[in-house]
């Protein structure tokens, strides 16, 4: 299974094309290629992190084919793939099944505040008991994503949190 | 006195049908159901969430739930694909085709039995594949030392780059970043420290189950959310019409069936290569050998049955690769490997000489999973018409909460939810700009595997002891032209369309 999000309209003649590895057409306008040069930055960003931290590896004993020599390999071929996607995506263009679906503005909100509930959650993980925390993050979850009723910020929350705490705390013995 | 026999089959086979090795099969099967009919949730998404909760159950238990869920995920994901155009996982882009055309001509009932025969027919087949196939793959793996097990670590990772057809390169980098996460720890031969940042836990490594619940989990939902639009949802079709196929049309799905079933069957072995694929290239196969090829892509109940049949019979081969090599099938078998480890069984050469009961197991499992999911498949269920109608944000809450307490229950750890949260929004990062994390999260189970094998193929007798290697030549030959051969042959075809004065397909000018 390929890791291609799934597709909300199918196009068959495109699907059959990819499958067959044919010819497609390539999109080439310029958000697109300048959003590949941040996928080549982070490449070659990455690939030259790895050769600089690599030298800052204590290596006890002989160095030849030592700790350093794996990574040096990897950041080096990182550097390489930053390159050939530089000739193949930017300079050639891209599918247009791999343009991503274009973010929204309530999608950046609702995600924002998600997140910020995550880390909210996750700090009070051991502070509150499971199931009051658990309750509270399950309603404000619901209600930064759209859920109004009083089925999807009470009675949603509390069947979750029963469930959760049966699964994993009375089924599992997780100590949550 | 009553003389019992035992073998390793009877021991296998005994172990599954423990009742609460079966309890877990039921409970996989309706989460799996579910996972399949909810469009957005993957199945690689459902079984590493279910990784979180799995690990502190018993070996065979949890390899129970989560094969159960990959199976039952398999037919859930057509009910979606046939009422709202729209696939549950991938694996069913093909059911739209012919299935959602059905549905709106008021055959959505025929639609979705035909396609729950057709998926059981090629499961069967991908689950005989995996008992004729898997114990000789594995005792032939046995010959490999390090510069075969080198090899074959590089030739899977380039196989699962090689299908992410156009995003080879990315795929590439993906995986050499999941190799360098790898690193990440002590050196597997020296001990040495490697990029642990002065932060005591990754002393021991990056932990794979919270990387891998971040990229498929955390990360997938948040793509959701960021890209929602309201109303987007389609009204799903609930006129169900005719239930059950009968003979004659049984007879006529025979031949369809026979080529979903070869075609899913052979693909299935090559590693990667999932089932939306081989769905596609089956409905394509059945459609070239039709005498009614016009109705194929308009409701033809021969597409959607060799479509399902192929997409399904893949299974077997995918998990017969990976246990037998140790090379996943597809990303869910990736996901799968990950948590095996933590049970301590190594899938790879010689996971049958030290579980001999383990194949037995498998087989079993599959096919218990796959006679009780098309049993309930075949159930008339008005409630799953309800659950398309179910918004989006239950789903997203639940994942979300899924994500983080399945990854605090593995090590009891918070510093693991944050890893998870930090490699959620790596993947994020790699989902929006094209790099897949399939390879991704391979290179980082596989990459000590990688490493030491090659260091010691090296430490032994230089490159050398790499290329006099008759198997390693070949296995590396195969992944470079897996690499290679697609964008070479696109090159071929751009050069000759220019030459003829054909215009090469772009969508600027």
């Amino acid at each position: 299974m390929t890791d291609q999000p799934p597709l909300e309209e199918i196009d068959q003649d495109a699907a059959i094309e990819s499958a067959h590895h044919h010819e497609e057409p390539l999109v080439r306008d310029l958000p697109v290629r300048l959003r590949e040069l941040i996928a080549v930055a982070a490449c070659l960003g990455l690939g030259i992190w790895i050769l600089v931290a690599g030298k800052g590896i204590v290596v006890r004993g002989s160095a030849e084919l030592g700790p350093v020599f794996w990574p040096n390999m990897l950041g080096a071929g990182l550097i390489l793939f930053g390159a050939v996607i530089v000739l193949n995506n930017v300079m050639r263009g891209v599918r247009k099944a791999d343009v991503p679906e274009r973010i929204t503005t309530s999608g950046l909100a609702m995600f924002g505040m998600t997140m910020a509930v995550c880390i909210g959650y996750l700090l009070l993980w051991n502070v509150l008991q499971f199931w009051i925390i658990t309750f509270v993050a399950l309603a404000l979850f619901t209600l930064v994503l759209g859920g109004r009723s009083w089925k999807a910020v009470l009675a949603f929350p509390t069947v979750t949190t029963a469930v959760l705490h049966f699964l994993f705390i009375v089924a599992l013995r997780v100590p949550l | 006195m009553i003389t019992v026999f035992t073998s390793p089959v009877t021991d296998g086979i005994a172990a599954v049908m423990a009742p609460d090795t079966l309890m877990i099969i039921g409970i996989g099967i309706l989460i799996g159901m579910l996972v399949g009919a909810f469009p957005g949730v993957t199945a690689t998404m459902a079984v590493a969430l279910a990784s979180g909760f799995t690990l502190t159950m018993e070996p065979t238990q949890g390899l129970a739930m989560l094969l159960t869920i990959y199976v039952a995920a398999q037919f859930g994901d057509r009910i979606p694909a046939i009422l709202i155009n729209t696939p549950g996982t991938p694996a069913s882009i093909a059911t739209t085709f012919d299935g959602y055309p059905l549905a709106r001509q008021g055959k959505a009932g025929l639609a979705l039995t035909t396609s729950a025969l057709g998926s059981a027919v090629g499961m069967i087949c991908g689950i005989a594949i995996l008992a004729v196939a898997a114990v000789p793959l594995s005792a032939f793996a046995m010959q490999f030392g390090p510069a075969e097990m080198f090899a074959l670590v590089v030739f899977g990772l380039t196989m699962m780059v090689g299908v992410s057809s156009g995003r080879i390169f990315k795929g590439l980098a993906a995986g050499a970043f999941g190799l360098f996460l790898a690193t990440v720890g002590r050196d597997p031969i020296t001990g040495d420290q490697r990029f642990t940042m002065g932060i005591l836990e990754l002393n021991g490594g990056i932990p794979f189950i919270p990387v891998i619940i971040g990229f498929f989990g955390l990360a997938e939902v948040i793509n959701q959310i960021l890209t929602h639009r309201k109303g987007k949802g389609i009204k799903p079709i609930s006129q169900m019409g005719q239930w059950m196929p009968d003979g004659k049309l049984l007879k006529r799905l025979a031949k369809p069936t026979a080529i979903g079933a070869a075609t899913g069957s052979v693909i299935g072995l090559v590693p990667a290569v999932g089932g939306d694929i081989a769905g596609i290239i089956g409905w394509d196969n059945a459609r070239k050998a039709s005498k009614k090829k016009h109705e194929f892509g308009k409701g033809s109940l021969e597409g959607l049955t060799a479509g399902d049949t192929s997409s399904t019979a893949t299974l077997g081969g995918s998990i017969t690769t990976t246990m037998a090599l140790g090379v996943p099938g597809d990303s869910v078998m990736a996901v799968m490997i990950g948590s095996m480890m933590i049970w301590g069984i190594q899938p790879g050469p010689g996971l049958f000489s030290s579980h001999p009961d383990l194949i037995a197991s498998l087989v079993t499992i599959l096919l218990i999973a796959t006679v009780l999911t098309l049993v309930l498949s075949l159930l008339r269920m008005k409630g799953v018409i309800k659950l398309l109608e179910l918004p989006d944000h239950f789903l997203w809450v639940v994942i979300l909460v899924f994500c983080m307490v399945g990854t605090y229950s593995i090590n009891n750890s918070v510093f693991d939810v944050f890893m998870m949260l930090i490699f959620g929004m790596v993947g994020l990062f790699m989902l929006r700009f094209g790099f897949p994390p399939g390879p991704a999260v391979l290179g980082l189970i596989l990459g000590p595997l990688a490493e030491s094998n090659l260091r010691r193929a090296l430490l032994t007798d230089g490159w050398a002891s790499i290329f006099t290697s008759p198997i390693a030549v070949v296995l590396l030959v195969i992944a470079v032209l897996a690499v290679t051969l697609p964008p070479l042959r696109q090159l071929v075809r751009r050069r000759k369309a220019a030459n003829e004065g054909k215009k090469v397909p772009t969508l600027q000018p």
